[in-house]
């Protein structure tokens, strides 16, 4: 083949070109760490890389829903102790007045712990979190119950969040379920059996001590409900931090340059263009021009 | 023959040798002029004359300036230019493109969606906080920038196409002009010229030819007389001397080329311009209306459902965005139209109120949901669908691009080893004329001597 002196030229030109294509590109990837820049560098690793953000963000996101609801579950479980606690002390003094042997004044000063236990519950039961009554159902902005007759003034709304794809939970007990059995109110309760020791009527104590046992069997088993509902909740974040580590490494997989590899075709590159250019240099400065004096 | 016979034959030496510098002196110009066909004198015995002792030779004549060249070489550049162009257009507009959908950058509109559902789920987790519903305002009006600044630069890069267009078919015409002016000067030129022909003419022309090539698909041929016919678009672009100006005309906001009143932009299929179309429909129908289809079903999505729900303050039936009247607005009218955050629906009844949050929960879920408009998939695997058509496009353009330019350089490479000019062989050229220059002259001087010797007797 015959070779022109364009030839030569533009053959350099292109493989100078060529490698100094090559070693920016591989230069880019060692800057910013990434091995794709664009989508059409790897089109297959974007739409996976997109797949795993997605994925990624989704647990992000339910991971906070689930923090919620832990914080919400967790506030309501310490009241429901607190309730449990005031409705035992409260069995302990209506068995006490239940007993013959006391006297008047003894059960005037029981009726008065009562009383005092009675508006402790309705402190609890007016808790706030974040500024919501909690056991309101729906009805956040109102305190639940009134504080006089005792009635339920929230609704029985489930408030849900999304834990995981297509699933939610709820994360509020409404005041019915978890201040009353049996459609009578614990307060009610207390009420009553101040009343029944104030007026020394030991069929009223008597009753009364069914009544609250009730109360505690219900308390037990909304506490039961929040453990259950905490414990799965634990689970989820387990399973949801477990996926994250997972798509965390595929996503670098993906995503991040390969540090050895990058540096090696530099170095590759590199060798490539020196040896091109002390070549070029002696191709381009020699004709035979330069040896006819 | 007489001692002047060795004059003549003398100075027929000079002449031819000074012919032969000048061509290699214009081959050494024109070392780096691209598209010129390295030329050679063709030397030929002059015709001898007859003498006592049988013929004797007269010297030498230029006979005539050879040009090489290859003519299916040629045809092939044209081919390849024409390849060349269109991968050139259609790298180039669809990597502009792509970098709008650039999701390994961050750039396009899949983080803002996210967050616009993940501000959902807050609102969901505290339907009654005046924060949450705060950031949900914000991060819909982000989605909204982000989609209208998308469109935005979809369009930019359709309106730079058809600007481009424009710009191109203005030179084409003006290539066709010059084609039709050196037509009429070649076949000026060789009329009655048995041998050799008008080389540079005939190298201008090519290297119109080859510039008209990486614009757009056309066809040649050559008549006895040295004239080219250019055929585009089915039609003649120029013949002889005259030519027919491509016009470019908006076709339904898009710049098309016309030829005799025909649009004929369907059938330029190569060269920058074949690039520029199919690029601008690749673009239109992918990217444009992919993002639209996008847009369009999130906000019917969310309306519907936010339209049953109820607001803080007990307001019901508000759409959360501006409805879309058709596909072709769904981004230029995109807005959100609750400004109040008490106004965003998360709850299903009034009597809910305030902590109801069932419409909220049922918006995010929709982050989740197959939408039927979407030929059943979820928002964001629609959209990696779009990101995923782009990249394999731009891709696919970068490869052949590729492709194309080694082969062209190739081609180019078989069309200098005919045609170039290498400096080595014209220095020799060089050398080899300025010595039967100096031989001639010197021929010359023996003779005069002669004559001396002669005259002096």
């Amino acid at each position: 083949m015959r070779i022109s002196s364009s030839m030569i030229f533009n053959q350099l030109k292109s493989s100078l070109q060529k490698n100094l294509f090559d070693l920016s590109s591989a230069n880019e990837k060692l800057a910013s760490g990434k091995r794709i820049s664009k989508p059409s560098d790897d089109v297959i690793g974007t739409a996976r890389a997109m797949d795993y953000k997605l994925a990624l963000n989704n647990i992000e996101q339910y991971k906070r829903n689930i923090d919620d609801a832990i914080n919400h579950l967790e506030f309501s479980e310490k009241i429901m102790n607190s309730v449990s606690d005031s409705l035992i002390r409260a069995k302990e003094l209506s068995i006490q007045g239940a007993a013959g042997a006391l006297g008047d004044s003894d059960r005037l000063a029981l009726a008065k712990e009562v009383e005092q236990l009675r508006d402790h519950l309705l402190n609890l039961s007016a808790s706030k979190l974040r500024g919501r009554y909690i056991f309101s159902g729906f009805k956040t902005d109102i305190s639940p119950f009134d504080p006089t007759t005792f009635d339920y003034l929230g609704d029985s709304g489930s408030i849900n969040v999304i834990i995981d794809k297509g699933t939610t939970m709820g994360i509020n007990i409404p005041g019915n379920n978890a201040f009353s059995t049996g459609g009578v109110t614990y307060f009610k309760m207390l009420d009553d059996l101040r009343i029944s020791l104030q007026n020394n009527d030991s069929a009223g104590i008597q009753a009364s001590v069914g009544l609250i046992n009730d109360g505690l069997e219900q308390v037990i088993n909304v506490t039961a409900e929040i453990g259950a509902k905490l414990n799965r909740l634990d689970d989820q974040i387990n399973r949801l931090d477990d996926n994250t580590l997972s798509l965390k490494t595929l996503l670098s997989n993906v995503e991040d340059t390969d540090i050895a590899e990058a540096i090696t075709e530099i170095t590759k590159t590199q060798t490539v263009l020196e040896a091109l250019r002390a070549s070029s240099s002696r191709v381009m400065s020699q004709s035979l021009l330069d040896f006819l004096r | 023959m007489s001692l002047f016979g060795l004059f003549n034959i003398g100075k027929s030496a000079i002449f031819a040798t000074q012919r032969a510098l000048n061509v290699t002196s214009h081959n050494i110009a024109n070392v780096n002029t691209s598209g010129y066909s390295r030329q050679e004198v063709i030397l030929q015995l002059s015709n001898p004359v007859t003498g006592s002792g049988g013929f004797i030779g007269t010297g030498v004549t230029a006979a005539g300036i050879k040009r090489h060249y290859d003519r299916f070489i040629q045809m092939q550049l044209l081919g390849q230019q024409q390849n060349f162009g269109k991968s050139m257009s259609m790298n180039e507009s669809l990597g502009q493109v792509e970098q709008i959908f650039n999701e390994s950058k961050n750039l396009g509109i899949s983080g803002s969606l996210t967050e616009f559902f993940n501000a959902w789920n807050d609102v969901a987790s505290n339907a009654e906080g005046q924060a949450e519903r705060m950031i949900l305002l914000q991060k819909a009006e982000a989605f909204v920038i982000s989609a209208k600044h998308m469109e935005q630069g979809i369009l930019n890069t359709v309106r730079n196409i058809n600007e481009e267009i424009r710009d191109i078919t203005a030179r084409v015409n003006n290539i066709a002009s010059n084609i039709a002016s050196l037509n009429e000067k070649i076949v000026h030129a060789e009329a009655g010229h048995v041998s050799g022909n008008a080389a540079d003419f005939r190298d201008q022309r090519d290297a119109m030819l080859a510039e008209l090539s990486e614009f757009m698909n056309v066809s040649t041929f050559e008549s006895s007389s040295g004239s080219i016919t250019v055929i585009a678009g089915g039609r003649v672009l120029v013949h002889d001397n005259k030519t027919t100006n491509i016009i470019v005309s908006s076709n339904q906001g898009n710049n098309d080329i016309y030829m005799d009143g025909v649009n004929i932009s369907g059938l330029i299929n190569k060269g920058r311009l074949g690039g520029l179309f199919a690029a601008r429909e690749h673009i239109q129908s992918t990217a444009l209306t992919g993002l639209r289809t996008l847009v369009m079903s999130v906000i019917d999505r969310v309306n519907t459902v936010h339209e049953t729900g109820y607001g803080l303050d007990g307001s019901t039936g508000n759409y959360f965005f501006n409805p879309v009247a058709d596909l072709s607005s769904a981004i230029s009218n995109f807005s959100v139209v609750v400004s109040d955050p008490k106004k965003i629906a998360a709850s299903s009844t009034d009597t809910g109120l305030p902590a109801d949050n069932s419409i909220a929960v049922n918006i995010a879920q929709l982050f989740d949901a197959d939408m039927t408009e979407l030929g059943d998939t979820t928002f964001m695997d629609y959209y990696r669908g779009i990101v995923f058509s782009m990249g394999t496009m731009s891709r696919a353009a970068t490869d052949s691009l590729k492709f194309d330019s080694n082969l062209l350089l190739e081609i180019n490479n078989r069309r200098e080893a005919v045609s170039g000019v290498s400096l080595d062989e014209e220095a020799a050229n060089l050398i080899r004329f300025q010595r039967s220059f100096e031989a001639g002259a010197r021929m010359i001087k023996v003779t005069d001597e002669l004559f001396q010797t002669i005259l002096n007797l």
